[in-house]
């Protein structure tokens, strides 16, 4: 079999196919208008034991970072953040043992965060790794950075929440996708 | 309730509870923000 996608028209699709479509969208959630917080609920299951989630268009009343929570786990978060700034200058943080996981940024032209979060719904630490973009030309943190971490613990999570350091968020989407890896 | 911040929780829009509200403000007391700097 010729490696998909390699549909046609009219086109069966066999389950062999189907297996192996990669990445199911689980959940997309529209953001509304001004707020701080989104709950994402039900979008780890056990169908899938890692996920992408995928922060993207819409604007902010002020420019902030984007953060992420899983459950109502409010501590244990560890994570880094490196990068350099459009300026060539190094960027970077910790956080040790704290509230959330950092994610990315938000800027008046849209949210820009890409993680891919592992095992939550596992009885293990979840761990993440990710990527965003500031999208601003003046700032010493402006730039595209990397970021990274686990929470230290082993609670299976069903769902996150995605907030906002500063302002109300307003449109764009929150995106997660389970990695099919049967 | 409060109606200083508003939550997304599917598709319904509302204002945090001040259970919500306190854990708001605590992670935004204590997470890394570069555009706070």
């Amino acid at each position: 079999m010729a490696t998909p996608p390699d549909f046609v028209a009219g086109s069966v699709l066999t389950a062999q196919q189907l297996n192996q479509i990669a990445l199911w969208r689980v959940k997309s959630e529209a953001i509304g208008t001004g707020v701080s917080s989104v709950v994402v609920a039900n979008c780890f299951t056990s169908d899938f034991a890692n996920y992408r989630i995928v922060v993207s268009g819409g604007t902010i009343t002020t420019s902030a970072a984007l953060y992420l929570q899983l459950g109502s786990t409010t501590t244990g978060y560890y994570y880094t953040i490196w990068g350099f700034a459009y300026a060539g200058t190094q960027i970077s943080a910790t956080g040790v043992n704290t509230t959330n996981f950092y994610i990315g940024a938000s800027v008046a032209d849209g949210h820009s965060a890409v993680v891919d979060v592992f095992q939550p719904q596992l009885a293990k630490r979840t761990w993440y790794a990710g990527n965003y973009v500031t999208m601003l030309t003046t700032g010493a943190t402006s730039g595209t950075l990397t970021v990274g971490g686990y929470v230290n613990n082993s609670t299976q999570y069903t769902g996150c929440t995605i907030s906002c350091s500063s302002g109300t968020m307003t449109g764009g989407t929150i995106d997660v996708y389970g990695y099919n890896i049967a | 309730m409060s109606d200083e911040y508003l939550i997304q929780d599917g598709d319904v829009v509302r204002p945090m509870t001040p259970e919500e509200v306190a854990d708001l403000e605590l992670i935004r007391s204590t997470m890394y923000d570069p555009f706070a700097e």
